[in-house]
């Protein structure tokens, strides 16, 4: 069953001068991976924006759970829907990786009996220890600082992950560790995991390709 | 609650900016304390001195008026003009008219003394060249003016003892016996001359005689002996204080009666009354009042609230100056908040960016805005005011004597252009006379101490000026955050 669909999907930049997308339909369901890939300036970042809700489409529908995102409440939907793992990763730097994670847990009003050892053990799943949890982030690696941002998205456990080119500023052995994470998320939590990535290694682990080129979405026979 | 957790993170965190605005709130703080607390305390010391201070009111010709009308508008007496025939037209104030005027719910007492010119057979008058108490001789004692050939005695007859202005100032002292009760009848105090030159003492009597019928006498006690110990008493071309006799306003009004009962021995009496009033705000109203009771549009109401407005004016200009001060560091301090705000949210652009991207509500992350500053501005405002109420005190007594330095520096400037010496008793009596007539006195009885302390009232004002700021310089947030989305802020920044 689809957790996620786009239906008739266009947008586009400048009052319409600009079309970026074009009329796409796809669905995504629960305990898949799936990666979005093409070239720079196809619109992959634009298409993650709509799906996370930070922009609205000219036309057409993104449904979760059947129901079209526009009518449900965009800091709702941020906060307990989807999780997104943005580019830039967008963590706040004056706070630890604890409490940035703590701090998702409480705009999402996460109930948990207690919230400061959810955080931790999120933060352990993506493989960071309590010492590193109370790290700056700054005082983190790109690496590290990737896996804080995933388990802020994780800690309110959404049905749909998000990921705008997590591996991007990563080495090999970091991308592989990060990408077998996503897989887990999918396999062992049914998550739908969506990744937007340039990354070959990434294309090859997950479950679907699909390519966004000439403003269309069509799936590689991967 | 995790919003204020968040907020107390962020100002931990970010000391430097914190600290910045906190300083500035501070002495914002510091200042608006010192400015509130010397206003509060000026304006409370202005009305508990109003309240304890007696207003009065007096009657007195309006001189001015008289003169023009007796022109008729013209720069030129009329060549018919009879001074008499237009003075008989000006009603003068009778002791019934001071009665009338005196039964108002404006007035809480009234003080009133007539005054007449009587002769004697057994009284010899004090000349000018008597010998005073240690027979040194007083060059120029004149008698006065009232006199004249009417009667060489002048008789002053009080209603009251608070009437008696002379020896509440202190000008007249009994030196012997003492004054008289105010029900009593034909008892009478004199001077020291007066009862020396005719060696009268405590207990003597002596007669009076109506001057416009020698037959007509009243026979006086004497129950006291005062001294006159002002210089002007010695020397005054208004006043010979030696030939008088003070007595009571019943004692003299019997004998006017008396003396009214026959038209050829009519005694001319001058009238003189002062109404305490029962506070400030009913001068105004009293004047109408009177106006209505019949008072002539000659006289004119005069009261000693100038005397009262000089005692303050150093301290309605202290806290005229709070005020201003209190404006325009509320003005610049709010200018800096809101520029310094401005920055903070320029620089925090991207974790509003963030905040707004995993779901916190704009309101949320105003509110955080909020509190921060809300944090800053509270702490800021319990050092401001601790060190405010310290200072206070002392900075609101240095300025008033610093103003009060100021009036008196200009006082003493018009003393001189008047030919007197710095000094209010230097310089020529007459001079001094003189300036006491034209009621320019210099020795004003200035207000020179306030108790400028921070009270609970001053807190709140500060706590609302506090709010008013964070108020003001949180809408800038408030514009940026509702302005703004997360994409717009995350993707300017990538």
């Amino acid at each position: 069953m689809s957790v996620f669909k786009i239906e008739n999907l266009c947008y586009s930049y400048d009052n319409g001068k600009n079309l970026v997308l074009d009329n796409i339909n796809y669905e995504f369901e629960k305990g898949k991976t799936y990666a979005i890939v093409g070239k720079s300036g196809t619109g992959k970042t634009t298409l993650l924006s709509l799906m996370s809700g930070l922009d609205v489409p000219k036309s057409g529908k993104i449904l979760y759970n059947d129901v079209d995102i526009s009518k449900i409440n965009e800091n709702k939907y941020r906060s307990n829907n989807i999780g997104v793992v943005f580019q830039s990763l967008n963590l706040l730097p004056h706070l630890t990786a604890l409490e940035n994670v703590e701090l998702s847990m409480d705009i999402s009003h996460v109930k948990v009996a207690n919230k400061k050892q959810h955080a931790l053990k999120m933060l352990d799943k993506v493989g960071l220890d309590e010492e590193k949890a109370n790290r700056r982030v700054l005082r983190l690696s790109g690496g590290e600082q990737q896996r804080v941002a995933i388990a802020r998205t994780l800690s309110y456990n959404p049905d749909v992950i998000l990921a705008d080119e997590p591996t991007g500023n990563l080495d090999a052995v970091n991308e592989k560790q990060v990408v077998q994470i996503f897989k887990d998320l999918a396999q062992k939590d049914d998550k739908c995991v969506i990744i937007v990535t340039h990354s070959q290694n990434i294309s090859q682990d997950v479950d679907y390709v699909y390519n966004l080129e000439k403003k269309k979405l069509t799936q590689d026979n991967n | 609650m995790y919003i204020i957790k968040n907020a107390f993170k962020s100002i931990t965190r970010s000391k430097t900016r914190n600290v910045l605005i906190g300083i500035i709130i501070t002495v914002i703080a510091i200042t608006c304390c010192i400015a509130l607390s010397i206003k509060n305390s000026a304006n409370e010391v202005e009305k508990s001195y109003l309240d304890s201070y007696k207003v009065t009111a007096q009657l007195s010709l309006d001189r001015g008026a008289l003169r023009n009308d007796a022109k008729g508008g013209s720069t030129e007496k009329p060549a018919d003009f009879d001074p008499k025939a237009f003075m008989s037209n000006v009603q003068n104030i009778t002791p019934e008219d001071v009665m009338k005027y005196g039964v108002s719910d404006y007035v809480s007492s009234y003080l009133l003394s007539i005054q007449t010119n009587m002769d004697s057979t057994d009284l010899t008058k004090v000349t000018d060249t008597v010998a005073t108490t240690d027979n040194k001789q007083i060059p120029g004692r004149v008698t006065s003016i009232m006199e004249g050939s009417s009667g060489d005695f002048r008789i002053i007859g009080y209603n009251s003892l608070d009437a008696m202005t002379q020896f509440i100032s202190s000008t007249y002292k009994i030196t012997d016996g003492e004054i008289f009760d105010i029900d009593s009848s034909n008892s009478c105090v004199i001077s020291i001359e007066l009862a020396e030159e005719n060696s009268l003492k405590v207990g003597s009597t002596f007669k009076l005689n109506n001057p416009n019928n020698e037959a007509e006498s009243y026979t006086f006690t004497v129950t006291g002996i005062y001294e006159d110990t002002s210089e002007s008493g010695e020397f005054s071309m208004f006043s010979n204080s030696a030939n008088q006799i003070l007595t009571t306003y019943n004692t003299l009004n019997n004998i006017v009666t008396k003396s009214n009962e026959v038209e050829d021995s009519k005694l001319n009496i001058q009238t003189n009354a002062t109404f305490n009033l029962v506070s400030a705000d009913v001068v105004d109203a009293f004047t109408s009042e009177l106006k209505v009771k019949g008072l002539s549009d000659y006289y004119t109401v005069s009261t000693n609230l100038e005397s009262f407005n000089q005692s303050i004016a150093p301290l309605k200009n202290l806290s005229s100056f709070a005020t201003t001060f209190l404006i325009i560091v509320l003005l610049i301090g709010g200018s800096i908040l809101v520029i310094l705000n401005m920055l903070n949210i320029r620089e925090r652009k991207y974790e509003i960016g963030v905040l707004r991207a995993i779901g916190m509500k704009k309101r949320m992350v105003l509110s955080q805005f909020v509190i921060e500053l809300l944090m800053v501005t509270s702490i800021s405002i319990i050092l401001g005011s601790t060190i405010g109420s310290v200072a206070s005190v002392p900075v609101a007594n240095y300025m008033l004597q610093s103003e009060i330095s100021s009036q008196e520096s200009a006082q003493t400037q018009v003393n001189e252009n008047f030919g007197k010496g710095p000094g209010t008793n230097g310089g020529n009596q007459v001079r001094n006379n003189m300036m006491s007539i034209f009621g320019n006195n210099s020795n004003v009885d200035y207000i020179d101490k306030i108790n400028a302390v921070v009270d609970i009232k001053i807190i709140l004002e500060l706590a609302g000026i506090g709010i008013i700021l964070t108020i003001i310089s949180s809408s800038i947030s408030m514009i940026f955050i509702s302005r703004y989305t997360p994409l717009k802020i995350l993707s300017n920044r990538a």
